[in-house]
């Protein structure tokens, strides 16, 4: 496959910094103990977030306007992901209400479809095959939780929808295994020692601040991924750690999938935002590529010398 | 790296739009519809079929967590509302799940459910927890105590029948009580206008804020909220009523066609939550009735004006043309990109 430009490194990273920064830092920063000296680099560092955000957007619109270039050959594709553009530009202006959210949220369910479609006849394996459908499950399960108030709403059917909390929760336990199906297509015994040790951070961390104090810690998840963190908490630091694993496994290696999870993690979990839910579906794009897929032109190490495990997860 | 001018250029694009903010990304929140009927509203009956003609949403809530006093384990996670307009006035139905009925303040020990309706009146969205300085906001709280209040006075012997008092001055009955004290004269409180103390016509409570430490009652005759609560069953279910116009300008002035935000706050009581212990949520948009302008608004209601162009203009405008230059630019990058990767 022809090598991807070197945007979607530059929209990943942002997209990460937009993630980490805004709405996971300066969030937390508000219930840490300021002096007067500190608030100056507390501002700083809001601002540095919000300038994060918006060139994490600003990559977001020129990667639809890419993705519908690459496309063009396929004129369904192209148009949904040139509706798509349309669409968040145009609520720019005027965010889509009524039967426009209607439109909206069926028009990411349409392309999630031909996403996982695509997955499916494009992977070489079974694993990446199960990583993509809870992938799209998840963001399925999002856009369908947004959609169906917007339903009611539109149609002035009586509400609340039913079932909304039972959707949610099914979307959030989509969310948490979904790292483990990735880390089965990673291969655990061909990730690095290295990258074992360096994921137990985030997953220590996660869990020290549980312990600590869960209710600030689920407050957190909430702004930072949109999890509410229902289920047994054991489970999401493993997750965490099975993500944070196969994350820098994939970088290193550079396989696609491993920016395709940074971006539709920093996307979140049901976001709001266009721009996030934009990274999300660029973000499962990548993942319909044929696996493994570079993202730069020229590696910037040498290549490694195959293993057996290398080529291994080549023929998934 | 490839491309460094690329990404240079686009870098400091980014700087500019964050600098003179101009936003790249816009969200559809929840938005409560009003429903227009021609009856009067059914401002005391939760079961009225009228009800049905709204559409109800569920509006998450979660524990105020930004300043002190703050519980984070609060119990009402979500809030069910609904609201129905007539040509004068517009009434909002709340219900959310509380598996007590936590009506009484008399002992220090106990606390009352509640539930507060929240509306900016400044253009936009303050910061949801109770506003900020200068953009205030207009706050209809709803009691449980004085919605029982209303039905029968709760005072000490309501929750200490048996209770006995050696002496009160100037009590004519054999085994004095306060019951006894209906002069104003012995009840200072009461005769000083306080509305705690006052004779409850209205279970709501309507007020104002600009931040935290803020929130200020509105004087007695600028009480205009109505309500009415009920509980059954393990719920709640609250009406608000008002009329759409007001002549307090510490109130929000509503008309037909507009867009408003409002968010709301719950307490149970049997959580001894109170105070800034409470479960709140983000703002939602209140559309009531079909959208005759573009924009939300918290303008005073006016004689009915001609389409507000120059509004449009001021605003769009300038998105517009931030618009067309970031497609464009997303276009031409997009030919850049693909030329620098052909071999």
């Amino acid at each position: 496959m022809r090598p991807l430009p070197p945007l979607w490194r530059w929209l990943a990273c942002a997209a990460l910094a937009d993630w980490l920064i805004t709405r996971s830092l300066t969030r937390a920063a508000i219930h840490m103990p300021k002096p007067a000296w500190l608030i100056p680099g507390y501002e700083g560092l809001a601002w540095f977030g919000q300038f994060a955000s918006t060139f994490a957007a600003l990559l977001g619109f020129i990667t639809l306007g890419w993705l519908v270039w690459h496309t063009r050959r396929s004129w369904g594709e192209a148009g949904l992901w040139g509706s798509l553009l349309a669409f968040n530009a145009a609520s720019l202006l005027i965010a889509p209400a009524g039967l426009w959210a209607v439109l909206y949220h069926g028009l990411l369910l349409l392309i999630l479809t031909l996403l996982l479609t695509q997955a499916w006849r494009n992977a070489s394996g079974w694993g990446m095959r199960l990583a993509a459908t809870f992938t799209a499950v998840s963001l399925a399960t999002g856009a369908l939780y947004q959609l169906r108030p917007a339903l009611y709403t539109a149609f002035g059917w009586l509400g609340p929808a039913p079932f909304t909390l039972e959707l949610f929760n099914l979307g959030e336990a989509s969310v948490t295994l979904t790292p483990f199906a990735f880390w089965l297509v990673a291969r655990p015994p061909s990730i690095a020692r290295r990258h074992f040790a360096l994921a137990l951070i985030p997953a220590l961390a996660f869990t020290v601040a549980h312990l600590a104090n869960p209710s600030m810690t689920a407050i957190l998840s909430v702004w930072s991924t949109g999890l509410t963190l229902y289920l047994p908490w054991p489970l999401y630091a493993l997750s965490l750690y099975a993500a944070s694993a196969t994350v820098l496994h994939a970088l290193e290696h550079d396989f696609a999938f491993g920016w395709a999870l940074l971006l539709v993690a920093s996307g979140g979990y049901a976001p709001q935002l266009g721009s996030q839910i934009a990274f999300a579906l660029l973000g499962m794009w990548l993942l319909t590529q044929p696996d493994p897929a570079p993202v730069r032109e020229a590696p910037m190490r040498p290549t490694p010398k195959p293993t057996k495990e290398i080529s291994e997860l080549a023929s998934l | 790296m490839k491309h460094p001018r690329l990404f240079l250029t686009l870098l400091m694009l980014a700087g500019l739009l964050t600098l003179f903010k101009v936003p790249l990304a816009s969200s559809q929140g929840l938005t409560l519809m009003a429903a227009k009927i021609t009856a009067a509203l059914p401002v005391t009956d939760p079961a009225a079929a009228a009800w049905q003609q709204a559409t109800a949403i569920e509006v998450p809530l979660s524990a105020q967590n930004i300043t002190k006093p703050m519980f984070l384990s609060t119990r009402v996670k979500a809030i069910t509302v609904r609201a129905l307009y007539n040509e004068a006035e517009i009434a909002f139905l709340v219900e959310w799940a509380d598996d007590t009925k936590n009506d009484s303040m008399v002992r220090v020990q106990d606390f009352r459910d509640a539930v507060a309706l929240q509306f900016p009146l400044v253009e936009g969205q303050p910061f949801f927890c109770m506003g900020q300085i200068g953009s205030n906001v207009n706050l209809w709280h709803w009691k449980a105590d004085w919605q029982a209040d209303i039905a029968a006075r709760q005072d000490m012997e309501t929750a200490y029948p048996n209770m006995n008092v050696d002496f009160y001055p100037f009590a004519k009955t054999a085994f004095p009580s306060p019951a006894d004290y209906a002069d104003p004269n012995y009840v200072p409180a009461l005769a000083a206008g306080n509305l705690f103390a006052a004779v409850h016509t209205s279970p709501v409570e309507d007020l104002i804020a600009g931040g935290f430490g803020s929130i200020t009652s509105q004087g007695a005759a600028g009480q205009n909220v109505q309500g009415f609560g009920a509980w059954a069953n393990g719920k709640w279910r609250v009406i608000f009523n008002r009329a759409l116009t007001s002549k307090e300008t510490a109130d929000l002035q509503m008309s037909a066609g507009k867009q408003y935000f409002m968010a709301l706050a719950a307490w149970d009581g049997a959580n001894n939550e109170r105070n800034g212990m409470k479960s709140t949520s983000q703002w939602i948009t209140l559309q009531v009735g079909a959208p005759a302008t573009a924009g939300p608004t918290t303008r005073p209601a006016e004689t009915q004006q001609p389409y507000d162009f120059t509004g449009v203009l001021l605003m769009g405008v300038p998105m517009l043309l931030v618009t067309l230059a970031v497609l464009g630019l997303a276009g031409a990058l997009t030919v850049l990109a693909n030329f620098g990767n052909r071999k």
